[in-house]
Order: C-alpha cells, then structure tokens, then sequence
C-alpha cells in the first residue's frame, strides 16, 4: 500500500487535480480517472487508468 | 536537499539515486520504464527517503511539496532504444525538458540536464571540447536522439537567461558499468556477452573506430559535482583514455579469458569515427577526473555480468 506522503505529492498527469485513495486505486478528485497501484508503485499514466 | 530525478530506474539515473541517498538526500523518482527496469530500484525498497512514482514526464507534472534539484535523465540511450521509440525519444527530450524545467521554476529549484557526446555527432574535431558546435544529421539514423538532445539544451540556455533557472547541462560521453542493460546493443554489453558465451565478438567497419569509456562511479561522481555547482555552461563527462574497437575487442576477450574471435560486418550509418571528451572544463571548475581504470572498471562489469548470467 502506499503512503500518505506519497499520496500527497502525486496529481493526476491529465488534469493536474489532487487525487485520493479509493479501494486500492489512486483517484483523481476531478474527472474521476482512476489508476492502479501495482506493487505499492502507483502507475500515474492516462494509458493504464480507468475511466468511465 | 530534496531531489526529483526523472529516468531514475535506468542505469545511470540509479547509481546516481543511490549516491543522493547515501548523502543523505530525500528522492523522488519519475520513470514510465521504457527502457528502465525496477531491479535497478529493488535495493530500496524500504528506504523511507525514496519515493518512486510511475509516470511518463512528458505529460504534465505537478508534484507536492518543496523541491531543491530536479534532475532530467528521462531518455531512452542507446541506439537500439531510440530508433525503437524514435518519436517517444524526441518527445522527452523537447517536451520532457520543458515540463521539467517548468517544475524547477515553479520551486525554485535547480536543474540538471543529462546531455550527451552525441550533440557532437560524427565529430570533425578530436577530442571534443564544448565549444564544438557539432556535426549532425537532423534526418539520419540517430537524428531523433542527437537533435532530441541538441533542442533540450537550447531549451535548458533558454530558461536560464529568459526565467533565470539555475540550470546545469551535462554532456556525458559513453559510460559503461554494472546495471547497463545486457541486450541494448551497444559495444561495451555486446563484447562482453559474445566473450562471455564464447561466440565471435562483432566489430562494425575494420574496428579503427575509437571510443572513450567512462566507469560508472566517475561518471555519478561527476555528476554530482556537477549538480552541486553553479555552472550554466554545458560541461563534458567522461573519460579521455581513447581506444580503437578493435583494441577494446582484444582487452575483452583478455579480461574475459575468452577464447572468442572478432569477426568484421559493415559499419552503420552515421557512426561516430572518433569520440574522446576535453575534460579540461570539468577538471578546472569541478576539480574531477576520472580515476577508475579501464582494466579495473571493467572487470567489475564483467563480474557483475556474469553474476546476473546465473541468476536468469
Ligand atoms: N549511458 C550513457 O553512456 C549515456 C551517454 C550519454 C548520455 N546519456 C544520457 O543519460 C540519461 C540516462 O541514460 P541511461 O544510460 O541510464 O539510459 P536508460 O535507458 O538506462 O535510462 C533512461 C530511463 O529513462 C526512462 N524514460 C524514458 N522516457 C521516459 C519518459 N517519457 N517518462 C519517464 N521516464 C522515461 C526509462 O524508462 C529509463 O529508466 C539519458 O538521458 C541519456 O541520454 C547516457
Ligand atoms: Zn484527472
């Protein structure tokens, strides 16, 4: 899992909004992509993330 | 000193994390792993001050927090790579370095370039000192990283004389060392795979073709004294001990106690006929040179190449 630090310092590489933890995604507070965290590495690419 | 440190999974960008953390820096490290690997990065694991973030820097960045140095060694490196990625290759040299020096001037932060020998292209002069404006071929076979490269450090002078950056540019020469990546094409892997399985060892041309070898840890060294510097001029890195390929064949198969033979395939394009640095700059401003023997650097690599043989 990752940190709180960590989670602080990461924004989503699309919209450059803040991002929250979400189930074990990272989630991003404004246009709701949501990216893996694959192990405890969180992979902040547009290509890797869910979006509905 | 909290330092960001783009391309930080590959083989220069970890041993340079590594000396940051045992100066007891904090790190955070930007790697879409391209080229990069994380076993280059398994060592630290549980290191509290290292953070890794999986992220292609030529989208937007936006990282939290104060930053001191923001180091750009983001770029695929050897020619099988970039003429792989050509258009990923030029895009994190152009728009790689200009999110990153963004983000060094959104915090005030210092920034370092990693260029490379390559601005020189098939240099006309030898050695190379840093006024040398180069000769490139903007649409040949390594155009992509060459001018890649050549616009990063334009932009890089830009955002120093324009915005005032603190900025530092690197043009590091060929370095070779543990953590180099086994199948990237280049000389230095390539000789010691073939000498170590015993096969031929391939020399491009007739082999009078010379390079210049750095060892990894002069290189990092030099890096960081670089970094830690005020220099906005670019400055040459490596090693100026120059070889003929075909001499550094025979060194290998030495070292190795192989009992290979060089066979002879036609020289590629563009190849650079000759490449030492002019590390007179480096010397003077940075009071560094490097120390590591050619014999003694790469036994160590040799080492390390055969260690990681038996654990595949
Ligand atoms: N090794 C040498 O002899 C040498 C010589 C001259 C210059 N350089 C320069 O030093 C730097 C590091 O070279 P290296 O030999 O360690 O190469 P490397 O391929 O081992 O490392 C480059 C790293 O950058 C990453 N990367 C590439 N594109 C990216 C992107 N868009 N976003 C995030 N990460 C990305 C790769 O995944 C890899 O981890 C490069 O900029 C290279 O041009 C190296
Ligand atoms: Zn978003």
């Amino acid at each position: 899992m990752i940190d709180k630090e960590l989670l602080e310092i990461l924004a989503c590489p699309v919209c450059k909004a803040d991002v929250k933890l979400e189930k074990g995604k990272i989630v991003c507070t404004k246009c709701g992509r949501r990216y893996p965290i694959r192990d405890g590495i969180p992979v902040m690419l547009e290509s890797e993330a869910e979006h509905e | 000193m909290r330092v960001l440190i783009t391309g930080g999974a590959g083989f220069l960008g970890s041993h340079l994390v590594d000396l940051l953390l045992k100066d007891r820096n904090e790190v955070i490290c930007l790697d879409n792993l391209i080229t990069g690997s994380m076993d280059n990065l398994a060592h630290l694991q549980n290191n509290k001050k290292f953070r890794f973030i999986r992220q292609d820097v030529t989208e937007y960045l936006k990282i939290d927090g104060p930053i001191d140095y923001v180091l750009h060694f983001a770029s695929p490196a050897s020619p099988i790579d970039y003429q792989k990625y050509p258009i990923q290759t030029l895009k994190v040299g152009a728009l790689g370095t200009h999110k990153t020096l963004g983000l060094a001037k959104t915090k005030k932060a210092a920034h370092l370039l990693a260029s490379t020998s390559e601005v020189y292209g098939d240099p006309l002069v030898n050695p190379q000192r840093e006024d040398y404006w180069g000769n490139v071929n903007a649409i040949g076979p390594r155009g992509m990283y060459d001018e890649a490269k050549r616009f990063a450090e334009a932009m890089t002078m830009a955002y120093h004389k324009y915005h005032g950056i603190d900025t530092r540019i690197a043009r590091i020469f060929n370095t070779f060392g543990e953590r180099m990546r086994k199948r990237d094409g280049r000389v230095v892997p390539n000789f010691i795979n073939q000498a170590l399985a015993g096969e031929p060892l391939t020399v491009f041309g007739d082999g009078s073709q010379t390079r210049s070898f750095c060892y990894v840890s002069d290189m990092i060294e030099g890096l960081y004294k670089l970094m830690l510097s005020d220099i906005h001029e670019p400055i040459n890195l490596g090693n100026p001990q120059e070889m003929s390929i075909l001499d550094f064949a025979h060194k290998i198969i030495e070292l190795t106690k192989s009992k290979s033979k060089i066979v002879y395939k036609p020289l590629p394009k563009d190849d650079p006929k000759v490449r030492r640095p002019d590390i007179s700059k480096a010397k003077e401003l940075l009071n560094w040179k490097p120390k590591v023997s050619l014999e003694e650097g790469l036994s160590k690599t040799i080492e390390w190449f055969r260690k990681s043989k038996e654990e595949q």
